[in-house]
């Protein structure tokens, strides 16, 4: 349930922020205005990109293995 | 306020003078009137021999003008929310924030967006000062997007909002599973989901209402004429429908063109001198009467 969350944050982050990233998401209005409130969701995202090219490791501590 | 005429058309039909001559009729008939232009090509300043802003500015014996400067607006909206971003969390350097913001100024979007924002802060000023409201609107294309965008927005919002109401019943979950009891936090970026989704509900009402009228500007030619057609067919498709057809610089010849599209035909007729000058403009008014009495 935790990486389902996880997963449904980052997809959430995707579509507000992709204007940013290059790819046609919600209207830029609503990134704007709800930019300043994301910090969390932001921190997610990073986290995500450092261990985007270890899967298996961010799925092995979800089970607290290691 | 009682109405609000949005003339929209293509480029060159003549939307400002129109403008420029409702907004002076309903002045002359003793209205209180605002003209607005938002179109980023101001010409009411050429059409009333002044320089205008965004404080509305008399004409001796006519409206009140103003010039929505949406290019301003971008940047500020752009400098307040990166300011926000940095007092927030500056620390997160690798975000790169001044080159993303830069490029934000050219995010589709943003234009109409602005434009909204300048729209929604005129009703919510001058509605109660005024009687009659004239928008000078921008070409074809920059209309439709800034009078679509309330609907686009609205999918978007409802879809992020069931999406965040989903994330936040599994954090409880998640929550109750490891504190061993529900937490409650305040969602700060469901607020303003809900907020913004509020916002664009009154904004689509309002260009739905029977106080918003668009008229449609276009010239007595065939090329003209099938442009305005398909207008108001792209404006039926987003729930719209031009209130009036404003056929500028008319001749009097008779038009086959036009069809069944159009509620009412409007002609004004061609001016024999150039309408520059308030002065101009009034001489002109009584050749325009027939035209424009219905709109009272």
């Amino acid at each position: 349930m935790e990486f389902e969350l996880r997963e449904l944050e980052n997809v959430f982050s995707l579509i507000i922020f992709g204007q940013m990233l290059g790819f046609p998401a919600s209207p830029a209005e609503v990134m704007l205005e709800l930019m300043p409130l994301m910090e969390h969701d932001i921190e997610n995202m990073l986290d995500s990109v450092s261990t985007a090219n270890d899967a298996l490791g961010v799925l092995f501590s979800y089970f607290d293995i290691g | 306020m009682k109405t609000l005429d949005l003339l929209i058309g293509k480029g060159g039909v003549g939307k400002s003078s129109c403008s420029a001559l409702l907004s002076l009729y309903f002045a002359s008939r003793g209205q209180k009137t605002l003209i607005v232009s938002m179109d980023p090509a101001h010409n009411l300043g050429d059409i009333f021999e002044r320089r205008f802003d965004e404080r509305p500015r008399s004409i001796p014996n006519g409206p009140d003008v103003i010039e929505i400067d949406v290019e301003a607006r971008i940047k500020r909206s752009l400098r307040e929310s990166e300011s926000q971003v940095r007092e927030s969390y500056g620390y997160l350097s690798s975000l790169n924030l001044e080159s993303n913001f830069k490029v934000l100024r050219y995010a589709p979007g943003m234009e109409e967006a602005a434009m909204l924002g300048a729209f929604a802060d005129l009703i919510h000023r001058y509605r109660s000062g005024y009687e009659r409201f004239v928008i000078d609107m921008p070409p074809t294309a920059l209309s439709l997007r800034f009078l679509s965008l309330p609907s686009l927005s609205l999918l978007w919002l409802e879809e992020l909002l069931k999406l965040r109401r989903k994330i936040l019943k599994k954090q409880e979950i998640v929550e109750k599973i490891k504190v061993g009891k529900k937490v409650i936090h305040e969602d700060k970026v469901l607020e303003r989901l809900e907020k913004m989704l509020a916002e664009h509900r009154k904004h689509q009402s309002f260009f739905q209402s029977e106080t918003c009228r668009i008229h449609i500007v276009a010239n007595p030619e065939k090329l003209s004429l099938k442009e305005a057609g398909r207008l108001q067919q792209k404006l039926n498709s987003l729930g719209f429908a031009a209130y009036n057809l404003f056929l500028n610089k008319d001749k009097g010849e008779e038009i086959s063109d036009v069809g069944s599209a159009f509620l009412q035909i409007r002609r004004i007729p061609l001016s024999e001198r150039p309408l520059m000058g308030a002065e101009a403009i009034f001489a002109f008014l009584g050749q325009a009467d027939k035209a424009l009495s219905a709109l009272l």
